[in-house]
């Protein structure tokens, strides 16, 4: 045991080549690297050499819980999946992505923190991980078969929870993606293809062994408490409801999209009984979360195809079996063949005519990609990003939808048409993806998400005055400026930073990024979240010292994170070469108008390299980072 | 106090699982799940997840099969509960169940099942969507509303129990 409440104590290092299962000590990491995405990072820096590249046997594919996953602290169902990147562009960078579902807290009542993938079998395997036995088993008979039927294979008893991978990720696409359950999936990174490089096709845990709790009277009241006070599903303040018609007729329900949720959201729902479309006479079930909403179309908003709600959900359900990522496809690649279409550039796809509306061209779209096949769809299987330089078409509408390293936009305000952000909130989300390997927002949604979702923006009913957004937010970030609609570049480095280390907070303990850091509050007089004694962004560090017993104030929590994100960076810089000129690369993305004007303006605004600069060196400052970027210690 | 029964409606559960968790911390202290005296048996490819919970049968089966006479009605809260100085961890009463919600506890092995929290049961506390509720089975939203009437007497403990 660690000594330390929350944590299984081991770490299991499984080497595919050499067919062996190791065991390391949790308490080597702790508790400097205190879960999740910390521990990956430590792993990482120490394992990773320069030249090793996403589908090197080297990478390790790592799968991290923290001491809060699966314990009665809510929203603290997730996983952190960590490694070299098959998404990431120009370079394979070291990232992450997470996932929700019940298998992380399987994974620890089993009796592990987190596993170390390296190594390729030399044939397809599984690994079955039971009460804290590790085996490898043949995976041949799996191989070809979609994500649901695969998890169905190992499902023949109570209490399995399965991660597995699709035709998707066996043939390497770039875009696949690792799932559990219907809907819950390690999207972005294209991590199923660095699981299928390793000839792995599945992970089925199960246990129910205990776990300690350093002061379980006082962690069962925090607990309580947080999960009371939670409320809205990601600053939108007010409860959804579910629509009557498409209970009665798909039996639409509200779904946890990860274990210990306690909300009900806005970007989850389970249906029963969808007809399908493609197969009439046929029924489908499964979950249909945050992004796979677009499937359907939406009129007037950039992503105004018309599938339909039936079609739509189908289509979405093809990719999470295939193994697809749902971001990649909807904000990125359709939106990019749209275009391709509408200037003629692209007008058929290895000989199915481009038609958006149509759910065969969706149909024959995915499962072509996820099979590799054709000129067209093999190449989208490297991502829109490397396809557009692949085939030689569509550089400018790829420059339009994808800000950098290969994904498509994300609360950016200008290249994702979804997420309502305007100047200056979307300077916080350039300064985030100026300094990431990734799509930076998977876990810091809480800047401009929160704020446009608190403002009557949004919310015009159950929203806040920009006034009171302001006085709640100086809470956290110390001034005004840092929400303000009528500031400018001012503040937003102090912003972009706390929320970096918020990010790995939430990618580390581990806790849902849509709801965590509760800020603002329409339970309270001054609408600034609280429990009881406990300010709404000192929950996650009560819960933690009240469960693990380290006892760190705030401050040392979060020069824990801070020191998380130094330390990917300097495997950035040492093994792919990363500099400020990388991170400046971003400026011309943001340089075009914005999608949605700030009435306090009253005309599209859009980057001032100038000022953002100084914002970007800010940051730097504020990390410890020389200005050149680069962590001083 | 002594007439309120835990009441599920299966339907609004979004497979969360923090009753379970919320039992299992609150019965070990360690956060453990096999000491959890509820389960749902989670539906992820039909959305239909299923709770093993104690209904405090009218007749129940588990006191039945005791043979030697530990599980009682605690007088006060209405639950059958078991007391540890006299069972001799036979588990007939996990057999027994028609309801499989008497589970069974490696670490102690021994028997667990709900007592119902001294009557403030922590899972109702916990569920932030009604599904599990602290009713009297006279209440009218006991037995919720297009429950097949096989099921109510489920519900009710009046079934094969």
């Amino acid at each position: 045991m660690t000594g330390f409440g929350g944590y299984a104590g081991r770490i299991l290092r499984i080497d595919l080549t050499r067919n062996t299962v190791e065991m390391q000590d949790t308490s080597d990491l702790l508790p400097d690297w205190y879960g999740g995405r910390a521990m990956a990072a430590k792993i990482a820096f120490d394992l990773i050499r320069p030249g090793t590249g996403a589908f090197s046997p080297e990478n390790p594919l790592m799968m991290f819980t923290g001491p809060l996953t699966g314990t009665s602290a809510p929203f603290s169902g997730r996983t952190t999946v960590c490694g070299l990147s098959a998404q990431g562009y120009p370079h394979e960078w070291y990232t992450r992505s997470s996932f929700g579902g019940h298998w992380g807290p399987a994974l620890k009542h089993s009796g592990f923190d987190g596993l170390v993938i390296t190594g390729r079998a030399p044939h397809p395997v599984s690994i079955r991980i039971d009460q804290g036995r590790c085996t490898l088993e043949d995976a041949s008979s799996l191989w070809g078969l979609g994500i649901y039927e695969t998890q169905k294979r190992f499902m023949d008893s109570p209490g399995w929870r399965v991660l597995a991978i699709g035709p998707a990720g066996e043939n390497l696409c770039r875009i696949a993606i690792i799932a559990t359950e219907t809907e819950s999936a390690s999207g972005q990174g294209g991590f199923g293809a660095v699981m299928g490089s390793k000839n792995l096709k599945a992970i089925a845990v199960r246990g129910t062994l205990p776990l300690p709790v350093y002061d379980p009277e006082k962690f069962g009241k925090v607990c309580d408490l947080v999960r009371a006070e939670a409320h809205g599903s990601h600053g939108w303040p007010h409860e959804p409801k579910l629509d009557p018609h498409r209970v009665r007729m798909f039996g639409q329900k509200f779904q946890a999209c990860t274990q210990g949720c306690a909300v009900r959201c806005y970007d989850a729902r389970f249906y029963t009984s969808v007809p399908s479309v493609l197969s009439p006479g046929r029924k489908l079930s499964g979950q249909m979360d945050c992004v796979a909403g677009l499937f359907p179309g939406i009129p007037n908003s950039g992503y105004g195809w018309k599938l339909g709600f039936e079609a739509g959900f189908e289509v979405g359900q093809i990719a999470n079996d295939q193994g697809l990522n749902h971001w990649e496809i909807l904000i990125g690649m359709v939106p990019w063949l749209r275009s391709l279409k509408a200037d003629g550039s692209l007008n058929e796809a290895d000989g199915a005519p481009i038609d958006v509306d149509d759910p065969v061209f969706w149909q024959h779209l995915l499962m072509g990609i996820s099979r590799r096949e054709g000129r067209v769809r093999n190449a989208l299987a490297e991502g829109t990003v490397r396809a557009s330089h692949e085939l030689g078409i569509g550089g400018e509408s790829l420059d339009r939808l994808f800000p950098a390293w290969g994904y498509a936009g994300h609360w950016d305000g200008h290249g994702d048409h979804i997420n309502y952000v305007f100047y200056p909130y979307w300077i916080v989300s350039a300064l985030q993806w100026a300094i990431d390997a990734r799509d930076p927002i998977s876990s810091a949604h809480g800047y401009a998400q929160n704020i446009m979702g608190w403002s009557g923006i949004c919310s015009p009913v159950h929203g806040l005055s920009w006034e009171r957004i302001m006085e709640v937010s100086a809470r956290v970030y110390g001034t005004t400026d840092a929400a303000d609609p009528r500031s400018g570049y001012e503040a937003k480095a102090v912003a972009a930073a706390w929320h970096g280390n918020r990010s790995v907070m939430k990618d580390s303990l581990t806790v849902g990024d849509q709801v965590f850091p509760r800020i603002y509050s329409n339970r309270t007089e001054d609408n600034y979240a609280r429990a009881g004694d406990m300010e709404g962004p000192t929950f996650e560090r009560h819960m933690f010292n009240a469960l693990t017993g380290i006892g760190w104030t705030d401050a040392e929590l979060d020069a824990a994170s801070a020191r998380v994100l130094s330390l990917e960076r300097r495997l950035l810089m040492r093994n792919f070469g990363r500099c400020r000129a990388d991170d400046e690369s971003v400026i011309p993305y943001f340089q075009r108008p914005e999608n949605l004007v700030n009435p306090y303006i009253g005309h599209p605004m859009s980057l001032d390299p100038h000022a953002f600069r100084a914002q970007l060196s800010e940051l730097y400052a504020l990390r410890g980072w020389d200005d050149q970027g680069k962590p001083l210690s | 106090m002594a007439n309120l029964r835990l009441c599920v409606n299966p339907v609004p559960c979004t497979g969360c699982l923090n009753c379970v968790v919320v039992c299992a911390q609150n019965r070990a202290g360690d956060h453990f799940p096999g000491a959890s005296a509820i389960s749902v048996l989670l539906d992820p490819f039909g959305g239909e997840h299923r709770h093993l919970y104690c209904r405090q049968c009218e007749k129940p089966s588990c006191a039945a099969a005791c043979a030697s006479g530990a599980i009682s009605r605690n007088l006060v809260t209405g639950a059958m509960v078991i007391d540890e100085t006299l069972c001799v961890r036979c588990g007939e009463c996990v057999s027994a169940c028609p309801f499989r919600a008497v589970f069974w506890r490696d670490d102690l092995d021994l028997p667990v099942k709900c007592d119902l929290c001294s009557g403030a049961p922590r899972c109702v506390a916990a569920c932030r969507f009604g599904v599990i509720r602290f009713l009297s089975p006279d209440h009218p939203g006991f037995a919720f509303r297009g429950m097949p009437e096989s099921e109510q007497d489920a519900q009710l403990g009046r079934g094969e129990g």
